[in-house]
């Protein structure tokens, strides 16, 4: 019966170091499954802006029953791999998670008729004055360590400019759920979870900017 | 074999419970419906800041480390609280906008209240809005009296938004955060690189929690 139990035990401790979800992966196209309430007779320019990223890294992996000479031969080798492929083993919210999310966005405005036609810039001098300016700025994105899952913070803001009007602004802090130890969900799903609530966000903000007045 | 079995059990449950710190709590979309609320904002008395050791080091590291660091902390001991106690005005001014009833508490709390019932007997408002900071200064791995790479620029708050008529707590989040130093941080007296670092730190901490409160609105 002890034997049972320790054997339990070290399972248990095994089971938890192996949940670590592979790094270098990046999400789907998002979808919004609700009808926007809103149709604008303007054309939409979308512009995006990218702030602070802070990405974790996986931490090393050990076997400390190797010896002192098996560890210095795993320690260089971790070296090596990471040295060869930084990716698979840093975890961020970065450009290229960005360049989905606005991409989601903007075919979403497109299929539901949002506005008279949705395009992105890359430059928000190139959004002519009679076209609505939106732009969404990743001010901060946070990934945090291999405790939280690598659970994913963003901090975002919403600018939408129309012609003279005072602009509307709204900010928007979201964090992907499910940030246990026990957690199994990959680092995929964690951005999807995010990112699928911050297009939520963002669209009740164009939704309210549309109904004050815009 | 018995002592060895309840220390092993006790390790392992210590090992799931140091993943379960509290959540963060969203502020849910009713509370901006209630224009008639009044709510009152307290700070929590700051720590002296200083550096915080972080990783595989035990007592006597700890104090072989701080001797190691001792003009550091005592640079870190006179850091500006100033920032932590303009927090509320932060606030009170986002809240007054939004036609909330703010009302600043004078007295600075000794710590975190444990009981908010007797908040209620103590402040006299229905909501009360506790800021703290947790820790401030910098942070730096060690691996017993080793450090591992360079410190950084640490700071922590948080912030709860309480029914004291109910106890229950409408919103909580946790910012802690660390920025990393950009060129060389051992630079006494002043230690320019490492205060931009803790600056940075402060500036992404309140925004986080302002941010978090007002998500939306």
């Amino acid at each position: 019966m002890k034997k049972v139990y320790y054997l339990f035990l070290c399972s248990m401790m095994l089971t938890l170091a192996a949940c670590t979800p592979p790094a270098q992966q990046v999400m789907p196209p998002l979808t919004y499954s609700n009808q926007i309430a809103f149709h604008d007779s303007q054309k939409a320019d979308l512009y995006w802006q990218t702030g602070s990223q802070v990405s974790s890294e996986a931490p090393p992996t050990q076997d400390y029953n190797d010896g002192i000479g098996g560890m210095i031969i795993n320690s260089v080798v971790n070296n090596e791999m990471r040295s060869a492929h930084p990716g698979d083993f840093t975890y961020t919210y970065g450009k290229a998670q960005q360049a989905v999310f606005m991409t989601s966005l903007k075919n979403t405005l497109v299929e539901q008729h949002a506005f008279k036609d949705v395009e992105l810039i890359t430059d928000p001098k190139a959004a002519k004055p009679q076209d609505v300016l939106i732009t969404v700025n990743f001010k901060e994105t946070r990934v945090l360590g291999h405790e939280k899952n690598y659970q994913i913070i963003l901090d975002t803001e919403l600018t939408i400019k129309n012609g003279n009007k005072p602009p509307f602004k709204r900010t928007y802090l979201v964090e992907s759920k499910d940030s246990s130890v026990f957690s199994t969900k990959s680092f995929k799903d964690q951005q999807t979870d995010v990112s699928q609530q911050l297009l939520n966000k963002v669209i009740a903000g164009m939704t309210q900017w549309y109904t004050q007045g815009h | 074999m018995k002592i060895f079995a309840k220390l092993f059990s006790l390790f392992f449950i210590g090992f799931i419970l140091t993943g379960c710190a509290p959540s963060n709590v969203p502020l849910p979309d009713s509370f901006w419906q209630d224009n008639k609320q009044s709510i009152t904002i307290v700070t929590v008395k700051a720590p002296t800041p200083g550096l915080s050791q972080e990783g595989m080091l035990g007592v006597l590291n700890y104090a072989i480390n701080s001797g190691i660091n001792s003009d550091l902390d005592k640079y870190l001991a006179q850091a500006d609280l100033a920032w932590y106690n303009a927090l509320p005005n932060d606030f009170a001014t986002k809240m007054r906008k939004h036609d909330i009833n703010v009302k600043i508490y004078g007295n600075k709390l000794a710590s975190s209240p444990s009981n908010y019932a007797s908040l209620k007997g103590q402040i006299n408002t229905d909501k009360v809005l506790i800021l703290r900071l947790v820790g401030y200064g910098a942070e730096r791995q060690y691996n017993g009296s080793i450090p591992m790479g360079k410190p950084k620029g640490y700071c922590e708050l948080t912030g709860d938004l309480v029914d004291l008529n109910t106890n229950k707590v409408l919103w909580h989040y946790n910012a802690s955060i660390s920025e990393p130093i950009n060129g060389e941080w051992d630079q006494p007296p002043a230690y320019p690189n490492l205060t931009a670092a803790m600056k940075q730190a402060v500036a992404v901490a309140q925004d986080e929690l302002l941010d978090s409160f007002f998500s939306g609105n």
